[in-house]
């Protein structure tokens, strides 16, 4: 069993959850097993970890984006 | 105001699109002295940059085993073991074009001077240089404004020419007249200051503002507290700001000061990377370290615009030892130097540069016509010079002959000092060069030649203004012109003496 870890705000719903994993493991595989984690700077979205490579598609980390791009101009390093 | 920012806000939030972040994971196992173990990081990549918590940034430059050894750009406490490393799947890459002209930069393109910066392209701070194909050979002059150097040690654009000496030895200086005598000559600068004082680099900056150089300038900085990597990598940044110019046709002159310490930094970099150490404790490949970076500087053939890099790196020796393991790599790299004397310096010959031990391997080709005609024999007379004067130092009364070399030498050497930021154009070359053909000044002390220079400079400006405009526009005289400065030049010693 490969783990999944799941990044997403505590106001996600269990079903809404439980959605995402399904979703997940037909893209990645039947062997997976998740660990929720709560975090409420993820604001809404998820974030998938998995053999070492990160999915993030979270609303935070956009905003963040947003602020490097006005900050810098771009989409700076 | 308010309005134009909230127009701004609006632009940046429509013009937003919600993409999907997608990276590879590590751990920091182990962080000291700037460099950092990454473990578990997937399909990890040579000179990949990795992002820490935090916002710290750093490059993979040793891919062993299952661990990857990289380097931090930012302060090293900010990084700690079990963090986690972001993979990138990208090299370090700089911001260029026009919108740099008249900025301050780090070595990864951030901006130094507290405004945003909206660059039109990013460019891989490492890149080929020009293929042999893509290259002509150099052909046309870039002026210094120094008449030692533009007489007797010409550069030509695409050229690369090293400044080496001792410390407090005006080689910062000569790059920076250099500077700013391109200023409305079509030639974008680029200086780089590796390892300097933040003070330093804020004179430097302070200079090319109130000479109005910023214009036509972009300063990268990597300073004496940033880490080694940012030291490492600001040439290279700066190469590729100058080649965005290059690749559109433009003519462009780095400064990259200066390359010893750019070499202390990656031996630095190696020794905690635990590379073996070489010559010197330098790691085995500093030589491909500085030839892979003046190699981009280049004299681009018409099809591929015409642009060129005039690369002016400086190298400090310790003691005048130019045989040392970094001066001598660096000379044999470059196509010449331009090497300072601290004991001319200290003789109050400024700019010290020791004639005998500098040269330009290519740059006579590119020289002017109007400078070839009046410079050809200076070099000779110089050394002929130098030689008498040692002899005459034991006290034997000199005959005539002799006696008029060193008079003629004497006065050579007090017309080519020149002052800081007051670089001449090349009409006022050739007008000196004329003066010290037609023995002007042999008569006059050292202290007189000063002002003297400045009266027979005005008075020929004066006197060939029409003749002044062709030279400095054209870089060509013909035989009548010469005829004319000559004899505009007897009229000032008339003129003088009445």
């Amino acid at each position: 069993m490969r783990n999944c870890r799941i990044t997403v705000s505590s106001g996600m719903t269990d079903a809404t959850y439980a959605m995402l994993c399904e979703k997940a493991r037909r893209r990645f595989g039947a062997d997976l097993s998740f660990t929720r984690v709560n975090d409420d700077g993820v604001i809404a979205g998820f974030i998938l970890e998995l053999d070492g490579t990160v999915y993030d598609v979270s609303v935070g980390t956009q905003l963040e984006l947003l602020k490097k791009k006005m900050t810098y101009g771009e989409d700076a390093q | 105001m308010n309005e134009s920012i909230s127009a701004f806000l609006r632009r940046q939030l429509t013009e937003y699109t919600f993409t999907p972040v997608t990276y590879r994971k590590g751990t920091v196992a182990r962080s000291a002295d700037g460099v950092v173990t990454v473990e578990n990081l997937p399909g990890r990549r040579y000179g990949e940059l990795l992002e820490f918590e935090g916002g710290v940034f750093g490059m993979a430059m040793d891919l062993a085993g299952d661990s990857v050894g990289a380097v931090l750009f930012d302060t090293a406490d900010a990084v700690r073991s079990g963090d986690t490393v972001r993979g990138t799947d990208a090299v370090v890459e700089v911001p260029v074009g026009e919108s740099l002209l008249g900025r301050v930069i780090d070595a990864i393109g951030r901006p130094l001077d507290g405004k945003p910066l909206f660059a039109e392209e990013r460019y891989p701070v490492e890149r080929p240089a020009p293929s042999i194909i893509d290259r002509r050979p150099v052909d046309t002059p870039l002026e210094t404004g120094i008449l030692a150097i533009d007489s007797m040690i010409p550069i030509g654009r695409g050229q690369r020419e090293l400044i080496i000496g001792d410390r407090q030895t005006g080689k910062t200086t000569i790059a920076l007249d250099s500077i700013l005598n391109q200023k409305d000559k079509n030639v974008l600068c680029v200086y780089c200051a590796i390892g300097q004082k933040a003070g330093t680099v804020a004179g430097v900056i302070e200079t090319l503002t109130n000479a109005g150089a910023m214009e036509y300038t972009v300063v990268v900085n990597a300073g004496a507290a940033d880490s080694a990597a940012m030291q490492y990598l600001a040439p290279y940044a700066a190469a590729s700001v100058a080649e965005y110019f290059m690749e559109r046709g433009r003519d462009v002159l780095v400064v990259y000061d200066d390359l010893s310490k750019h070499a202390v930094a990656y031996r630095m970099m190696s020794l905690l990377l635990l590379r073996p150490p070489g010559r010197e404790a330098y790691p085995g490949d500093i030589f491909y370290l500085h030839s892979r970076l003046l190699e981009r500087s280049a004299c681009l053939s018409k099809e591929k615009g015409g642009g060129s890099i005039t690369a002016m790196p400086i190298v400090e020796t310790m003691a005048g030892n130019i045989s040392a393991y970094i001066p001598t790599n660096v000379i044999s790299i470059t196509d010449g130097q331009i090497y300072l004397e601290s004991g001319l310096f200290h003789a109050g010959v400024r700019p010290a540069v020791n004639t005998g031990l500098s040269v330009s391997r290519v740059g006579r080709a590119a020289q002017h016509p109007a400078m070839k005609a009046y410079s050809g024999t200076l070099r000779i007379e110089l050394s002929q010079y130098r030689e008498a004067e040692i002899f005459t130092r034991f006290g034997s009364d000199p005959d005539p002959v002799t006696a008029k070399l060193l008079k003629r030498g004497d006065a050579l050497i007090s017309l080519l000092k020149q002052d800081r930021s007051a670089p001449y154009n090349l009409f006022d070359e050739i007008s000196l060069l004329i003066a010290h053909q037609e023995g002007i000044f042999m008569d006059n002390t050292a202290a007189e030649i000063k002002n003297e220079m400045k009266n027979y400079l005005a008075h020929m400006n004066r006197a060939c203004a029409d003749i002044a405009v062709k030279i400095n526009s054209t870089g060509r005289i013909t035989d009548e012109q010469k005829n004319d400065l000559a004899n505009a030049a007897d009229s000032y010693v008339m003129g003088a003496r009445l």
